[in-house]
């Protein structure tokens, strides 16, 4: 995407002190925008490429003042449901969220230029320097923002910032591979083995997926993959020795990240107004112990941000 | 874990309650009623002397380190000379009040009564200092909230430490007491000056007898004590002990053992002649060193057995309470007395200085968990990264310690106070943050005063909101100011007001303190009165650094004022009519302006619009300080550390523009203001770094709150060590953590009997948070926690 100055991406959230998404301290960049559709996905508000609002309706007291300002019709004052917020008509300005004295509306995402990011992210240089630490690129997919993302990335390296990525593993090879080569650690899920199961749970098939965790690994040292655990779903015996065989077989990775499941995703989809995600449960301890002995024969090493 | 001996006196320590001794009162009344006519330094001299042979010897059961202030495991004492009408009028009430409550026997109090109260009827420090202060300044001064020193009329100084290094250890009190006798022979009383050495000397040669005396008498009971003891293994404890209490403080420690226990005797001297705040121990890890080591080496004593002593002397810290009126408690509140004891840095000639004493000193911390003593740390570039990650242990643990210092900004500030590079390199802490040396004398908190007042007037017509009372000087109305920089004009002319009345508050008490209380003990332990034959509280000391006024409100001027810059001048929302207005309400039905002004910038998240102003503010108070000179000449000092005085001096301010509500607490230190630093700890640690930390040489104070989920693992702690590096390559002075999760406090606050040893910091301090008031316990739970991030 481009504007007249240049390069701009959208964004929906630049988290500083970020200590579970690579070594050391960091800053995530969450881009928004993502091809998949994940059942348990934890940020839905990153499933689509453009701003949009969250309304949390339990923080709402019908107070009125965010229809005054909105200059589309999209909250309509009828009898009985003072609120009533058409998202058909929503055009996502925010107007309504700065009104609110409630804070029952919150704009998600917005569009930022590479030097507005850059700028955020070398505040905690310092930092980052000290602990071995830097930036990660999140999302949403962040490769579903190649141009953005690039351009991210080659101005990190710039100032020697460690730069490192994590992926759904979903994208055009072509459209990535310089920015790959120029990333020093990269974080891909196997979300499951199974093309068929895969296809239901997210949206898409993961064949995909797995010709490029082959190819980054032939093409990258630092890989890291993450498997977001889910019980019932991906944790059984079967999968997991399928995916430590492929990776065993084929690949050269740093190791295995295991992130057992949460439902925050839930509470967000509902302020979206919006369904599709299904209620997991979440592997006991003893279970991802049990997981991790499987990794570990594989001679894959479990790795862990905690 | 310590030993099975440190963990019953731990646990007997814990359900022991503070109680109030008498003892060291009656014999200071007592003295000065046989001593009248005499000169006030021998009369106080021979006062301590009195205290010393007629207090009770107390040795409590399977002690290693003996001597105590009162009867009681938990002593507080009251010294009536500094001020008594708040005992008289509070006593009664000691043991139920909100904050720090105490036992006192009725027979106690009558004996007060009868006894003690009315020989000081008029003679006290505090009845002195209100009769001198005069009444303009005392409107601002006496018990407000505005300007506060009480703590330098209604209490002592305190505020030294001793030198263990060059005086101490190396002469014993009975070098330095023939060092006296010597002085007094060779001077002819011909002169002003003569007359007032000779007293001096006099007054050295009592103070000396005296802690050479209470010693003597703990020996004695100690070998009372071993005849009837039937345990052998006791039995020759006592004998030892007694050996030596025989030796020490009177001559100079050999071994380890003797070397705490003479730490110990001069602290109990400090205390018992003043019972004041900050009577520090410096580098104790330094000063230990030489005799850790001859004692391993010589295989007199091994690792467990000086952590054992190391962690005797933890709880002896602990066991004395600072008794103090319930206004002072406000402020100084959890009974802390802020002996504080620093670690690590660097040598006198730049070498690193951590030691293996250095880690004990901070596993005593971990394992005995009690406030005492006020444990502070040193960190230099190259402190080794072992040493960091120790500490990085500690405050994993959430006892709120150590308080982490920038070493080279710990020099830097002290070189800007004029000290040479050496000795400003051998830096300890002073009470909680303040960078000192152990030969300064200098009044290292002698007025809090609140920057939220000089803005309330400037903004109110020089009228308090609370109120209605001028208070300010006198201001034209909110809607005449036609600019930005007029209104920041008006807070900074109203700033200089208060710190003018607040160098008058300091030179009053100053010429009394010289007058009325000098402080011969006390002037054995700093380097320089000896020499020269001059008391300490008439600036005998080496170095006479100036007092420091600390400012309290940093973040809620400055998001204040970022308020009133963008709002009213820039976006031109509102005019400032309706802000007073909304001010004057307390923003009641102004909820819509307050969201805005909560939604300008907030200091404390790296944004250099509102960070900016902090800065300017911090410099100009520094200057605007600066320019006074002290009664001994000594340029005053700025510092921005705060005690947990960010709640009372909050409960005196209306509204303020930053959508803070009326009699709310405001902000200690260079912290952000509670609750509104969300976006990072390393933005909150980049804000608090633009302050220009190294020219404020009373100390600077950064509180960041962490839950303990984000410490668990190595690779946090590791984090949290880098954090450290940063902020202090930033060139920020110093930071401390709470490690605690907002639900445990919650469930402290419900069941407090369960919750007895949990330690949380206050603001350069940490304490019991049982020991709390339900207030100061809510605004701890209010600070952010970066716990969901």
């Amino acid at each position: 995407m481009k504007d007249s100055n240049g390069i701009v991406g959208n964004v929906f959230q630049i988290q500083r002190w970020s200590v579970h998404d690579g070594d050391g301290v960091r800053s995530t960049v969450f881009l928004k925008g993502c091809p998949l559709r994940c059942k348990w996905c934890a940020n839905p508000e990153s499933w689509k490429p453009h701003p949009e609002i969250f309304y949390f309706r339990d923080r709402c007291t019908d107070c009125a003042q965010c229809s005054l300002v909105c200059n589309h019709q999209a909250i309509s004052k009828d009898e009985g449901v003072p609120h009533y917020f058409d998202r058909e008509k929503c055009c996502c300005c925010g107007d309504c969220c700065e009104a609110c004295p409630n804070g029952a509306k919150k704009k998600i995402g917005s569009l930022m230029r590479v030097e507005e990011v850059i700028k955020i992210l070398k505040r905690d240089s310092i930092f980052y320097r000290e602990s071995n630490g830097g930036v990660t690129f999140s999302g949403g997919e962040p490769f579903a923002q190649t141009e953005f993302l690039r351009e991210l990335v080659l101005a990190c390296k710039n100032f020697a910032i460690d730069t490192a990525i994590e992926t759904s593993g979903y994208f055009e090879w072509e459209e990535a591979e310089d920015i790959i080569k120029e990333l020093d650690t990269v974080f891909i899920d196997i979300k499951h083995m199974d093309e068929r199961i895969h296809k239901r749970l997210t949206g898409v098939s993961n064949r995909k997926i797995l010709e490029n965790v082959l190819r980054i690994s032939q093409n990258h040292h630092d890989v890291i993959i993450r498997v977001p655990l889910i019980r019932g779903v991906n944790d059984d015996r079967n999968n997991i020795e399928q995916m430590c065989q492929f990776l065993q077989e084929n690949t050269r990775i740093l190791g295995v990240e295991l992130l057992p499941y949460h439902s925050l995703g839930h509470s967000k989809m509902d302020a979206l107004d919006r369904e599709g995600l299904e209620i997991f449960n979440t592997p006991d301890a003893e279970q991802v112990e049990h997981i991790k002995k499987i990794i570990a024969k594989y001679k894959i090493q479990n790795i862990d941000f905690k | 874990m310590s030993s099975n001996r440190i963990e019953k006196f731990k646990e007997s320590y814990i359900h022991s309650k503070p109680s109030i001794s008498i003892h060291r009162a009656v014999a200071f009344t007592q003295s000065h009623q046989e001593t009248e006519g005499e000169s006030v330094i021998i009369r106080r001299a021979k006062a301590f002397h009195a205290v010393c042979n007629r207090i009770p010897i107390t040795i409590f059961e399977d002690e290693l380190i003996i001597g105590s202030i009162g009867e009681f495991l938990r002593s507080g004492i009251v010294c009536p000379e500094y001020s008594w009408k708040w005992v008289e009028q509070e006593m009664d009430s000691f043991s139920t009040r909100s904050q720090d409550q105490y036992q006192i026997d009725e027979e106690d109090k009558e004996i007060l009564r009868s006894e003690v109260f009315p020989y000081w009827r008029g003679k006290s420090l505090e009845e002195t200092f209100l009769l001198r202060i005069n009444d303009e300044t005392a409107k601002l001064l006496i018990d407000t909230g505005i300007i506060d020193n009480d703590s330098k009329w209604r209490s002592a100084v305190g505020e030294i430490t001793a030198d263990y290094q060059d005086i101490i250890f190396k002469k014993g009190f009975e070098e330095l007491k023939s060092h006296a006798v010597i002085r007094i022979q060779e001077l002819e009383p011909t002169t002003k000056e003569a007359l007032e050495k000779i007293d001096f000397y006099k007054a050295a040669v009592l103070v000396c007898d005296g802690i050479i005396t209470f010693a003597h008498r703990y020996s004695d009971k100690a070998l009372e004590l071993a005849k009837e003891e039937r345990d052998s293994k006791r039995k020759n404890e006592l004998l030892e002990v007694a050996r030596i209490c025989r030796k020490v403080p009177q001559y100079p420690p050999e071994t380890f053992h003797e070397a705490i226990q003479m730490v110990w005797f001069t602290q109990l001297g400090s205390i018992l002649s003043e019972n004041s705040l900050a009577l520090n121990l410096g580098r104790f890890d330094q000063y230990m060193y030489p005799f850790f080591t001859h004692d391993v080496k010589a295989g007199i004593i091994n690792e467990a057995q000086a952590q054992e002593l190391i962690e005797s002397l933890w709880l002896k810290l602990s066991e004395w309470v600072w008794a103090i009126s319930s206004n002072t408690a406000q402020f100084f509140a959890g009974y802390n007395s802020f002996q504080n004891l620093t670690i690590g840095g660097r040598t006198r000639d730049g070498k690193d200085a951590t030691n293996e004493l250095s880690y004990m000193c901070l596993k005593a911390t971990e394992n005995v968990k009690t406030h005492q003593p006020g444990l502070s740390v040193r960190i230099h570039p190259d402190s080794p990264d072992e040493f960091l990650l120790a500490v990085c242990d500690l405050i994993s643990v959430g006892t709120g310690f150590p308080a982490v210092h920038n070493d080279r900004v710990g020099s830097q500030m002290l070189l800007a106070a004029g000290l040479s590079p050496e000795d400003a390199r051998d830096w300890s802490n002073c009470g909680c943050v303040v960078p000192h040396f152990r030969k300064v004398g200098e009044w290292t908190s002698a007025v809090n005063l609140n920057l939220a007042a000089a803005l309330e007037y400037a903004l109110n017509s020089g009228k308090s909101r609370i109120s209605g009372k001028v208070m300010g000087l006198v201001e034209k109305k909110i809607t005449a100011f036609k600019s930005y920089d007029e209104v920041k004009e008006a807070f900074l002319r109203q700033l200089s007001h208060l710190i003018k009345h607040s160098v008058i508050g300091t030179v009053t008490a100053q010429q009394i303190h010289a007058e009325m209380v000098p402080r011969p003990y006390l002037s054995m332990l700093v380097d320089g009165c000896m020499d020269k034959g001059v008391d300490l509280s008439k600036g005998g000391a080496k170095y006479n650094v100036g007092p420091v006024i600390t400012g309290i409100g940093v973040a809620d001027v400055a998001n204040s004022l970022v308020v009133i810059k963008k709002l009213i001048f820039e976006e031109k929302k509102y005019i400032l009519e309706e802000l007073g207005k909304a001010l004057a309400v307390n923003w009641k039905g102004y909820e819509g302006m307050r969201k805005d002004a909560l939604a300008c910038p907030k200091y404390g998240n790296d944004e250099d619009e509102v960070d900016r102003i902090a800065v300017e503010i911090t410099d100009f108070y520094n200057k605007e300080i600066k320019s006074y000179k002290d009664y001994f000449g000594s340029s005053f000092n700025s510092a921005f550390m705060g005690i947990s005085n960010y709640i009372p001096a909050g409960s005196i301010i209306g509204a303020t523009p930053d959508g803070r509500k009326s009699m709310t607490p405001l902000t200690e230190g260079v912290s952000p203001h509670a609750g509104t630093d969300l976006t990072s700890p390393t933005a909150a640690m980049r804000s608090a770094a633009k302050i220009n930390h190294d020219v404020h040489s009373g100390g600077t104070l950064l509180n960041v709150k962490f839950s303990p989920d984000l410490l668990k693992t190595q690779r946090n702690k590791k984090n949290l060590a880098s954090i450290i590096r940063a902020y202090f390559s930033l060139g920020a002075f110093h930071v401390q953590f709470n490690v605690i999760s907002t639900e445990i406090l919650r469930k402290a606050q419900e069941q407090p009997n369960d919750y007895k040893d949990l330690l949380v910091r206050v603001a350069g301090y940490s304490t019991q948070f049982v020991n709390l008031s339900k207030e100061a316990q809510d605004a701890i739970i209010e600070r952010t926690t970066y716990e969901s991030l």
